[in-house]
């Protein structure tokens, strides 16, 4: 017998009897509409709960100071500094060349004067004009965004290589007075300072830039109210560093870079990494305990949903074992004329399993269609309640193709599984006592 | 429990047999035995070169696929299927997907019942369904075929279709008919008749 002849007798017999056939299909059906449901939903909770935690960015991203550590750095996830100490370009390439590092962001920050809006002012506030205020421009390489905890609230971080281009935090729109959507597509003058000597003692100068606001984000890549490409923050210091030390005022950076993101290889590696950074003498700081930590009370959840599931699915498959019995029982003399014509064990055997899979696979596919749209519509709830209470919303109701598949493949197995014994007994059944119950 | 006892019988190729005798008698279970649905406790059952008692499960499988056609009371054709569709299942235990169509189309219009190939067996008549089954006994061309009671279902007038049609079957194509009964004007028309009662030969 072909395998096309057995679909055809599997796909006829759950036909001849269409009540109990969508019976066991909705079993599976609500079994894979529980786990995918809970499944989906656990995950966006999940990563949105590590992303808060870790400000947007990678749970493996650990932020390196320009400093020295203290001996207890490695102890802690928050920021031991004792003075400063210089990044080094032998520091960096020793930490991405670690097995435990994946990929090392250099940070550069630059002070700077910020005009917002109308121009044509000075330092000085006028009627009817913005203040000028001091701030700090942070650099980074833009095309890594992903491992940066940096979370967009509108608009999007500006091009790589940028040097008119700025994203803003919220502290610039309380300077500006402006909501988010009127900062978008605006622009802002930055005056970054040298010191020179002049006749009159130190004296200041700037080199000004006319830059459009692209996002607004919330940032904790360093401290500052503007997130620039890199390479406008490294035109600043040097910029700067072709003047003289500012004093107090505006001193000069000791080191090329501000900081540094360094991502680890995993979680496993986080403590590993941290533990080399602090090796070579700087302060650094990573939510690694609180990570793991939470991480350990998701994976409680995540089991206590997988059990919910699971029993679910077991009563699935208890229902699929019970109408193969059924059908078994039904066809006794079916089977026992196929062994009369010659059908063997195996032929017998795939019949029965083919019914199971076809039950499984289709009340897998319903289902899990069925638990992916209850968690888009418990996203959505979810989200106008965060709305209401003026908090961000979560991001629900991504496909996960993993978690399809997975779901399809696990429902169709399982089905298989609880049809095996009694398809085993289909196909053990003697053929003359099958024959002989008509 | 014995079901048979000290049964001897020898029957020849290409012989027309019928098997008589009460309910209870054994006839099916020497039907049985002879189509290899069971093995004898003792004894030897021999068809052809076959030793029916040496043979495992896939080999008898293979015994009953090539040499022998079955024919039941109760007709065996499966509800799910078309006329067509039920012969070229038994096609395809053994003969390859290309054939099998215009194989069982030509056994159907052998059995006089091409205009129904593709009536599901509810939409056919009981002496139809049963000349369907004698299509699918002859899909792969069996040295013998099996009857048990292939008229007990049937009114007089498709019994004696039946009947002619499984005589012209066994004329035409030379196979051996062993035909179970209990109707004496069916066994009347065999070339040779036995009889059992209470598990022996009698007669």
């Amino acid at each position: 017998m072909t395998w096309l002849d057995s679909l055809t007798l599997a796909s006829r017999s759950l036909r001849r009897r269409p009540g109990r056939a969508l019976l066991t299909i909705l079993a599976v059906t609500l079994g894979a509409t529980l786990l995918v449901a809970l499944a989906s939903v656990a995950t966006s909770a999940g990563s949105r709960i590590v992303s808060k935690l870790t400000n947007g960015g990678p749970a493996t991203a650990i932020k390196v100071s320009a400093s020295k550590a203290d001996s207890d750095q490695a102890y802690t996830d928050d920021l031991r500094a004792a003075g400063p100490k210089a990044i080094t370009d032998a520091a960096l390439n020793t930490m991405r060349q670690s097995p435990h590092v994946a990929t090392v962001i250099p940070v550069i920050a630059s002070r700077i004067l910020a005009v917002p809006p109308p121009f044509g002012s000075s330092a000085a506030s006028t009627s009817g004009q913005q203040a000028a205020y001091g701030d700090t421009m942070v650099g980074v390489d833009l095309s890594q965004a992903r491992n940066l905890p940096i979370t967009i609230l509108a608009g999007r971080v500006p091009h790589p290589g940028s040097l008119n281009e700025v994203a803003i935090t919220e502290s610039y729109l309380d300077h500006s007075g402006m909501s988010v959507q009127n900062a978008l597509a605006t622009q802002v003058e930055i005056a970054e300072p040298q010191a020179f000597q002049g006749q009159n003692g130190l004296q200041f100068r700037s080199r000004w830039i006319r830059a459009e606001i692209v996002g607004v984000v919330s940032q904790q890549v360093g401290s500052g109210a503007f997130l620039v490409p890199i390479e406008q923050a490294q035109f600043a210091q040097a910029w700067a560093r072709a003047g003289v030390d500012g004093g107090d005022a505006f001193p000069l950076p000791d080191s090329n870079y501000t900081g540094l993101i360094v991502v680890a290889s995993s979680l496993d590696d986080m403590h590993a990494a941290r533990q080399l950074i602090t090796d070579l003498g700087y302060a650094n700081t990573a939510p690694e305990h609180l990570v793991a930590s939470v991480l350990r009370y998701l994976r409680v959840v995540d089991i206590v949903l997988a059990g919910i599931g699971a029993i679910a699915l077991g009563i699935a498959g208890l229902g699929v074992a019970n109408a193969l019995v059924a059908a078994v029982r039904e066809r006794r003399r079916e089977i026992g004329v196929l062994k009369a014509i010659g059908a063997r064990d195996r032929d017998i055997l795939r019949w029965f399993l083919l019914e199971a899979l076809m039950v499984g696979f289709v009340g897998g596919v319903i289902g899990t269609m069925a638990g992916l749209l209850i968690a888009l519509w418990v996203g959505v709830s979810v989200n106008s309640y965060l709305t209401e209470q003026g908090l961000q919303s979560i991001q629900f109701g991504d496909v996960s193709w993993p978690l399809i598949g997975t779901a399809i493949l696990g429902t169709s197995l399982l089905a298989i599984a609880a049809g095996v014994v009694p398809a085993l007994q289909a196909a053990r059944l003697s053929p003359r006592e099958a024959v002989a119950a008509a | 429990m014995e079901a048979l006892h000290d049964i001897e019988l020898e029957i020849p190729a290409g012989g027309y047999v019928a098997l008589t005798g009460p309910s209870g008698a054994g006839k099916s279970t020497l039907l049985s035995l002879i189509g290899g649905l069971e093995r004898p406790q003792s004894g030897t059952v021999t068809v052809g070169q076959h030793d029916l008692r040496m043979l495992r499960l896939d080999e008898l499988a293979a015994y009953r696929r090539t040499t022998i056609g079955f024919i039941f009371q109760h007709f065996g054709v499966i509800d799910l299927l078309s006329a067509r569709e039920n012969i070229e299942l038994a096609a395809s235990l053994s003969v390859r997907s290309t054939r099998r169509r215009s194989q069982a189309r030509d056994l159907l219009a052998e059995v006089g019942l091409l205009d129904r190939a593709e009536h599901r067996p509810g939409q056919l008549s009981g002496g139809e369904r049963q000349r369907v089954a004698i299509a699918r006994a002859l899909v792969n061309n069996p040295s013998l075929i099996l009857a048990d009671e292939p008229t007990g279902n049937l009114d007089a007038n498709s019994a004696m279709r039946v009947l002619d049609l499984l005589e012209r079957v066994h004329v035409e194509r030379g196979c051996t008919l062993l035909v179970v009964t209990h109707n004496e004007a069916v066994a009347q028309r065999a070339e040779q008749r036995y009889q059992l009662d209470a598990g022996r030969l009698v007669a």
